[in-house]
């Protein structure tokens, strides 16, 4: 059965459509790694590293970054898909957001994010169907939904306090305090979404 | 807004009420706005500079806080851009440095500074000058001043333009209409009623940080506690002589340097004095 979900973004237009899965314990980074860097164009994903998520949210304000640059015309990279990866990062260093967010080797568990639109040259993009088919026949992993619960262990807090700046004062003040855990990642969360918002300014 | 039961000031209250009349018909949204979403944008104020609209962002249950700014046909493009975009950002640097902080103000969730939006938290509740204004008319005649309710507010008050400092932003705009009264995380639904007595319940958030700065300098935080106080004298006079005492006592609490600038505060005043003297 397909793992692959929809999902509609609040203020984007219906004919972009965002595909969303979770792949767990990923047996062939090293494929998937090379189809990227060929620019294989039937790899055209964003593939996040899920110790680089914080959240569900997390992932979707930076899908919404990119597809609002992409309307915008305003894309900083080549595509809609490395834009997400870039749009997850506080630095306008791509190469540095590749390293940090997108799939590497030693990636176990792995999200993957598919914005399809009509275009000049593909009028009908692939269906969710399409996707699925695709995914599942080359990612080599155990899909699961992309809730919160499904990616809550897996997130590297070291790097993520890191890459958004909250060492020395903001995760230790929350760290220390007597927070629910649920609490103190949506914060987390909130700090994250304003060092992307703020992304090389 | 229910601001309808205000007593001294209610002129003043339905002029601002008239001031924040949408006037949607006249205004292109921005691309993004024109778009579907679970709340369509809904314009609550409309200031010279920009709109803000309530919707939500990225998912349905999530409200924000969509401030525009539109191009100004006036001012050349290129500059008017430009201004744009630097607005957008300042607003947006000093949010997520107040929330990195631990300062209660609205977390931003995403920007377009080409375009000129921000999109942030939507803060629960009523700007403290609505509560407080319903509050004291409820207590019509009434001694006010060593009302316990009264002084917690101040204190709360006091208190976080006091951390705002502490982390060297100061707010430039200082008014009971930019900061928030939410209800409180502790507060159970049962207390969340519109009883007169717990309408002064609730923390303290802090928004419209248009005009604000990371500032570090005596004078700027002076002045910063100097406007709060005008405006409590002209918005709730019987409420201003707990200033002094109160708000000044919560401002010491959370902000170690507070008795340089309370010492510049009375040279501040002075010159305000001598200014409406001459005036
Ligand atoms: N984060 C928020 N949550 C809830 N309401 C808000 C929020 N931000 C703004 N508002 C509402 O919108 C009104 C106007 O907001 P704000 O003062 O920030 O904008 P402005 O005065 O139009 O812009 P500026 O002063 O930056 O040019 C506020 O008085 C408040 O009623
Ligand atoms: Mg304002």
């Amino acid at each position: 059965m397909s793992q692959l979900e929809t999902v509609t973004l609040e203020h984007l237009p219906p004919s972009h459509k965002i595909y969303l899965c979770l792949f767990k314990d990923v047996q062939n980074p090293d494929f998937l790694l090379t189809q990227l860097r060929s620019r294989n164009a039937d790899f055209e994903y964003a593939f996040i590293d899920s110790t680089s998520l914080i959240s569900r949210l997390h992932l979707l304000a930076a899908v919404f970054r990119a597809v609002n640059g992409l309307l915008g015309d305003n894309l900083r990279t080549p595509n809609v898909h490395s834009e997400i990866v870039l749009s997850m990062s506080a630095s306008n260093n791509i190469a540095e957001a590749y390293q940090k967010f997108g799939i590497t080797s030693g990636t176990k568990h792995v999200t993957i994010v598919k914005v399809v639109f009509p275009t000049d040259s593909v009028p009908v993009p692939p269906n969710a169907d399409d996707v699925w088919a695709h995914l599942s026949e080359n990612v080599e992993g155990t899909p699961l939904p992309l809730t919160d619960d499904n990616i809550a262990g897996d997130t590297d807090w070291a790097k993520m306090h890191k890459v958004y700046k909250m060492n020395g004062g903001p995760a230790a003040r929350l760290d220390k305090m007597s927070l629910d855990d649920k609490v103190r990642r949506k914060e987390k969360e909130t700090l994250a979404l304003g060092g992307m918002a703020l992304r090389g300014t | 807004m229910a601001t309808a039961e205000s007593t001294g000031t209610e002129a003043d209250e339905q002029r601002q009420h008239q001031q924040q009349q949408p006037q949607t018909s006249s205004y292109p949204l921005p691309a993004i706005l024109t778009y579907p979403a679970s709340a369509p944008p809904h314009l609550v104020a409309q200031g010279a500079e920009g709109r803000v609209y309530k919707t939500t962002y990225l998912v349905p249950d999530l409200q924000c806080a969509f401030k525009y700014r539109p191009p100004k046909p006036y001012r050349h493009p290129i500059l008017d851009q430009r201004l744009t975009r630097q607005r957008i950002l300042a607003e947006a640097r000093v949010l997520v440095k107040c929330r990195q902080e631990g300062v209660p103000v609205p977390a931003v969730y995403g920007l377009d500074e080409n375009v000129g939006w921000l999109a942030m938290e939507w803060i629960e509740g009523e700007p403290v000058r609505a509560k407080l204004n319903q509050w004291l008319s409820s207590r019509a005649g009434e001694d006010v001043e060593s009302n316990q309710k009264l002084i917690d507010l101040m204190v709360k008050v006091g208190d976080v333009v006091g951390l705002l400092h502490k982390h060297g932003i100061v707010h430039g705009d200082l008014t009971t209409s930019n900061l928030m009264l939410r209800p409180s995380s502790k507060m159970g639904a049962s207390e969340v009623k519109s009883d007169t007595d717990t309408l002064l319940d609730g923390d303290i958030a802090v928004i419209d940080f248009g005009l604000a700065s990371q500032a570090t300098q005596v004078e700027d935080r002076a002045v910063d506690l100097y406007v709060l106080e005008r405006a409590f004298a002209s918005t709730h006079p019987r409420a201003e002589s707990l200033f002094d005492q109160w708000l000044l006592s919560g401002y010491k609490s959370s902000f170690k340097q507070a008795p340089v600038v309370l010492k510049r505060l009375e040279e501040v005043r002075m010159r305000g004095r001598k200014r409406s003297m001459l005036g």
